[in-house]
């Protein structure tokens, strides 16, 4: 909402001169917040009323003169050289100086002047046309002739043309909660509580409408819409152009005046806050008789609104009906048939409230904000309706001095207002502030803002005005706000609490970020993505569609459900790095979710890892698990070989963790060709990933491992090698190994070799077999005995041993 | 034979003083005191002196013996020194070459202020507390005192999700972590002090400073006398410490339909005394939303407002990492271009 400040100031007796920096951190830290303060007088900075005393030819340009313009005795007299085809010796003329801002032929963005030549001739400044300092529409190469104006030379042009005033700019979003605050009268309120100075609220008078005459018969058929009706007939009306001055507040408010009797009701709707309709009485009547329907629309209805919109009306659209034709979107837009023309003599008034729910409902089907709807949405007073017929009468009167009232004001009013009396408890209102607060100046506060104060000692019994009782002031805790915003947050102390002991962090969360340090440590890097993914990445990682939530309303194709598994967002940040970084490690945590029967998904905490170099990508990243196993002190994680991965691994390339046995913890593996070709990755090496879910490690193992003892008996050792079919796991040589002897310690994988020696479909695995006794130093008995344990053994996974009798 | 042996001992004494290497000592320690050595050589006309003349023989020998092993090793001392300052003028190494790297990768800077936010928090005794990302239109909305078509519910453009219930209404993506509010307080009841970080989302177009996902910070705070200069105390203490310089909290009034009073606050600019860029040459930087919490929210979450009070107060996570890295493009932080990535 835009509105002038000069207006706001004009219904309290506040006088003094404030900068727009001031003026917005008034309202900012007591009231409203201003988004922006437009000051007229900054527009016409370095600009002056000078006049010409004389004129010349230009030596080198036929079309420009050189004036020498008298700026007044501070200024002196400087030369300007214009082009102005109506330019006289004595004509007073707007000047903008060097550093004023002004708009080249009244085009394009603002320019400052500097002090300049214009062909080998100096200029200071120059001398305006009308529409370069936004004064209106300029006559051909004509500049601004103020002489009409009779000013001296020197006069700032602000004070020439009366540009004083600020415009307040103030967002929707801050006054949600006030349907009081948007009207100057509201803001005046304010102003006045905020500066301590008086409030002179609006009296209009009562124009006395006669007692009987003309009037509307109004049926209702959805009374819990209409909280307030009322309609006023007027005759003998000039439609015509507004008085100056409210069609200037009009343009302040950024409105186009269109004639005195739409300017009326919307200056009202600035000034008193209540929107208004003019109905033309001739589209509206019936043999002379006006008859009112308002009901909840006809369902496939259609009407033409104010600007040619024609809209569908439905159920959830309230409208008013003449001659079963509706006429207007009440609270929200007039039509276009009923409105007022330039024949219009006599007109329908009406001055309502409506439910503001209903009525926000309404505008948001059809898509349309209104300044009325901006109101009612609100919920306004029911009992300003009334004051604002009073009031556009007055205003109408200014430019039809000789309108006729045709008969009473008729008057809907079902549900009359009821004070309501809030007992607001001084102790509460100085615990809620954590001091003692003036007893006193809380209650002149509450006074200025009009509330009604009784004051009972330890309590006070507020009964808050009707403007503010529409759901806005209900409770003491609202009282408490009014008493603290005006009494200023700045006098707040500022204490916090004795605690005995720290809190703690969830022990999800604990994990959480000891994965997050552990796995940046050892070179990876984090990422954060979204948890939108669409049918495609679904597709591409063969997952299936049908347990993946789907958003009712979604931002753009690429991101139309929920995801299920980080890795479709993860490969495309690995695609976008690959442009730049030939290894790529990284890892996100975040999480997914699966639809259930339940009417909540199923939320996990997943941790999803991913390499991409030029090679070993699966081993690395099984080192990564391995260390962070370790690391998380996870006793029973095991590695095993996956026989029934997740569909976007390769089948025959991936491995699961298994917790405690029982838990899948993690899986690994290559990621499917079709997948990783999928995200154009498909000129990178198999790409590996993880996924883990991090959500099953809700406690971490923090405890220090038990010493065992260390064996200072002598090892011995012997290396291995045997022949097996492809298909063989290392892991089962390694179980038949060990089963061979428990003098065996260890044993360590060292080499596996495909080659020509090496029959078709078979591999070299060689170990290296370390033995230890806890009590004894071992021989060459022994060792030998362990050898051939172990060749014997391999024969049953039919493995031959190299070098083995 | 005493004259022989102090001559003795002022040529060795020389000789040891001139001794430039480490070679050239051990000769000059073979030539006296060695087997062969000047001082084993007079020791054997010893037989021919009195037993008096042998004792003062035998310990005037001796004090020249430690005298010079003294000096001999002082001498080898300072050779070695010397060698070391020839060793370390002689060598050079250029400490511009390029590191051997350690490999380095890192976490992401949302998750770092995160961290850096719940251990400020769980110090001043705050526990760390959190919820579902997808919510109930109930919780989300309905139990913090907006209901259906609240003009409020403007401000929180929502994902929704296919799925409704008598119960929790429609399904959808949180829009602040507030929710967490309510199921928290249920689940532990009064007095409560927590903080909720977490990850929430708005139906909105992405820009440099609008995100449809981003994270969230709120901390809450009930008791029964918790008061607004609380509020303030809290927010400079946090803040204080988060940005490692003593802060202000200056309060504008707001509306929440969840606090009442609400208030809007915002923190002495950290980086300046006197206007800088970052808060835009207003010395202040605007941070999020507070105020004391409504007592309809209190009841839904089956607390009695007349028995507690207490405050709320909450911000974007995303905006405190913009203003720490002084980033001006908030897309930066989900796009995972690993050229931002890396610089945390």
């Amino acid at each position: 909402m835009l509105i002038s400040y000069n207006w706001i100031k004009s219904f309290t007796d506040y006088k003094e001169k404030l900068s727009s920096f001031e003026i917005r951190n008034k309202f900012s830290w007591h009231s409203c917040e201003i988004d922006e303060v437009i000051s007229e007088e900054e527009a016409f900075q370095n600009m002056v009323v000078g006049q010409i005393l004389t004129l010349k030819k230009h030596p080198d340009a036929d079309s420009l003169q050189i004036c020498e313009v008298d700026l007044g005795s501070n200024l002196g007299t400087h030369q300007i050289v214009c082009g102005g085809s109506n330019l006289s010796e004595k004509m007073l003329v707007a000047v903008a100086m060097p550093g004023a801002k002004v708009r080249w032929h009244g085009e394009g963005e603002l320019i400052e002047l500097k002090k300049t030549k214009i062909r080998g001739q100096e200029s200071f400044g120059m001398i305006c046309a009308s529409d370069e300092i936004s004064m209106g529409q300029s006559q051909g190469k004509e500049i601004m002739d103020i002489s009409n104006l009779k000013l001296k030379a020197g006069t700032t042009l602000s004070q020439a043309f009366n540009k004083n005033d600020f415009v307040l700019d103030i967002d929707n979003k801050t006054l949600t909660n006030r349907p009081d605050l948007w009207c100057a009268e509201g803001l005046a309120r304010e102003l006045a509580t905020i500066t301590k100075s008086k409030f002179n609220k609006l009296n209009p008078k009562d124009p006395k409408a006669p007692k009987t005459g003309e009037t509307v018969e109004l049926k209702i058929e959805n009374p819990e819409f209409v909280k307030r009706f009322q309609t006023l007939i007027i005759e003998n009306l000039e439609v015509k152009e507004s008085p100056i001055e409210i069609q200037n507040l009009l343009i302040k408010s950024g409105l186009t005046p269109k004639n005195n009797i739409v300017d009326a009701t919307n200056y009202i709707m600035y000034e008193l806050g209540q929107p208004m309709h003019a109905y033309d009485f001739e589209e509206v009547q019936e043999n002379g008789k006006v008859n009112f329907l308002i009901k909840k629309a006809n369902k496939d209805e259609s009407l033409v609104l104010l600007g040619d919109q024609e809209i569908h009306l439905n159920e959830n659209d309230n409208v008013l009906y003449v001659k079963n034709s509706p006429q207007i979107l009440l609270g929200i837009k007039g039509g276009l048939h009923s409105g007022v023309s330039e024949k219009t003599k006599k007109i329908v008034l009406e001055s309502a409230v409506f439910d503001g729910i209903m009525t926000r409902k309404s505008s948001q089907n059809h898509h349309i904000r209104t300044d009325s709807l901006a109101r009612y949405e609100k919920n306004l007073d029911p009992e300003n309706t009334k004051r604002a017929i009073f009031r556009f009468i007055e205003i109408l009167k200014i430019s039809c001095p000789n309108l006729k009232l045709s008969g009473p004001i008729t008057d809907v009013y079902n549900n009359k207002f009821q004070p309501n009396k809030i007992n607001l408890d001084i102790n509460k209102l100085n615990s809620y502030l954590g001091f003692e607060i003036d007893k006193n100046s809380a209650i002149s506060i509450l006074k200025t803002m009009e509330f009604e104060v009784k004051d009972k000692k330890d309590h006070l019994i507020v009964t808050p005005p009707s403007f503010r009782s529409t759901g806005d002031i209900e409770i003491y805790q609202d009282l408490i706000e009014e008493v603290a915003r005006h009494f200023g947050y700045h006098n707040l102390k500022s204490q916090i609490k004795e605690h005995s002991k720290p809190g703690s962090n969830l022990n999800q969360r604990i994990v959480e970020h000891k994965v997050r340090e552990l796995l940046a440590n050892i070179g990876l890097n984090e990422v954060i993505n979204y948890n939108f993914i669409n049918e495609e990445d679904i597709n591409a990682t063969f997952l299936n569609v049908n347990t993946h939530l789907k958003l009712l309303n979604n931002l753009n194709s690429e991101q139309t459900h929920m995801r299920q598994s980080l890795l479709s967002n993860i490969l495309k940040n690995c695609e976008l790095n690959h442009k730049n970084f030939k290894d790529i490690q990284l890892f996100e945590i975040g999480r997914t979710h699966i639809k259930s029967n339940e009417y909540f998904p199923i939320e996990e905490l997943k941790l999803g890892i991913l390499v991409s170099k030029k090679q070993d990508n699966f081993f690395t990243l099984k080192g990564i698990l391995e260390r962070l196993i370790q690391d998380l002190n996870l006793k029973g994680a095991r590695f095993e070989v996956n026989h029934n991965p997740n569909p976007y691994f390769h089948p025959n390339k991936s491995a699961q963790i298994k917790y405690q046995g029982k838990h899948l913890l993690a899986e690994i593996g290559i990621i499917h060709p079709s997948t990783q070709k999928h995200y154009n990755l498909e000129n990178q090496s198999p790409i590996a990933y993880a996924e883990i879910n991090l959500g099953m490690l809700h406690e971490l193992n923090l405890s220090i491992q038990k010493f065992s003892s260390i064996n200072t008996l002598p090892k011995l050792e012997f290396d291995l090698s045997i022949d097996v079919q492809d298909s063989i796991f290392n892991d089962e040589i390694i179980k038949v190994l060990k089963k061979s002897s428990s003098l065996i310690q260890d044993i360590n994988f060292v080499d596996l070799y495909k080659g020509d020696n090496i029959g078709e479909g078979f591999k070299s695995m060689t170990y290296k077999i370390s033995l230890q006794s806890k009590d004894k130093t071992l021989d060459s008995k022994d060792l030998e005995d362990v050898q051939n344990k172990c060749y014997e053994n391999l024969k049953s996974i039919g493995g031959s041993v190299r070098g083995a009798c | 034979m005493e004259k022989q042996l102090n001559q003795i001992q002022i040529d060795a004494e020389k000789e040891i003083k001139e001794s430039s290497s480490l070679d050239q000592l051990l000769e000059v320690e073979k030539k006296y005191l060695g087997k062969k050595g000047s001082l084993k050589a007079i020791l054997s006309q010893i037989k021919d002196l009195s037993i008096e003349e042998k004792k003062a023989f035998g310990k005037l020998s001796n004090q020249i013996k430690v005298v010079l092993n003294e000096l001999i090793f002082k001498q080898k001392k300072l050779i070695e020194d010397q060698e070391i300052q020839n060793q370390l003028k002689n060598e050079f190494l250029d400490v511009t070459l390029p590191s051997i790297k350690t490999k380095k990768g890192s976490t992401h800077v949302l998750k770092q202020v995160q961290k850096k936010l719940e251990e400020i928090f769980i110090n001043l005794g705050f526990e760390v507390v959190d919820g579902p990302e997808v919510e109930s239109e109930k919780h989300n909305f309905e139990d913090l005192n907006i209901p259906q078509s609240h003009p409020a519910r403007d401000m929180y453009d929502t994902f929704f999700i296919d799925q409704k219930t008598e119960k929790y209404n429609r399904l959808l993506l949180r829009t602040h972590t507030s929710p967490v509010q309510i199921r928290q307080m249920l689940k532990q009841g009064a007095p409560i002090k927590v903080l909720i970080p977490g990850r929430t989302f708005r139906y909105e177009e992405a820009d440099a400073t609008h995100e449809h996902t981003f994270m969230q910070y709120e901390g809450l705070y009930i008791d029964k006398d918790i008061s607004l200069s609380n509020l303030k105390g809290y927010i400079e203490e946090i803040f204080g410490q988060f940005f490692g310089s003593k802060i202000e909290v200056r309060f504008r009034p707001g509306f929440f339909p969840f606090t009442e009073p609400s208030l809007e606050f915002e923190i002495s600019c950290p980086f300046c005394k006197n206007g800088c860029k970052v808060c835009k040459y207003t010395k202040y930087i605007e941070l999020g939303g507070c105020g004391m919490v409504h007592p309809n929210v209190l009841k839904a979450a089956g607390i009695d407002p007349e028995k507690y009070q207490g405050f709320a107060f909450g911000g974007g996570l995303d905006r405190l990492a913009m203003l720490i890295t002084q980033t001006n493009d908030l897309r930066l932080f989900r796009q995972n271009d690993l050229r931002f990535l890396k610089q945390f």
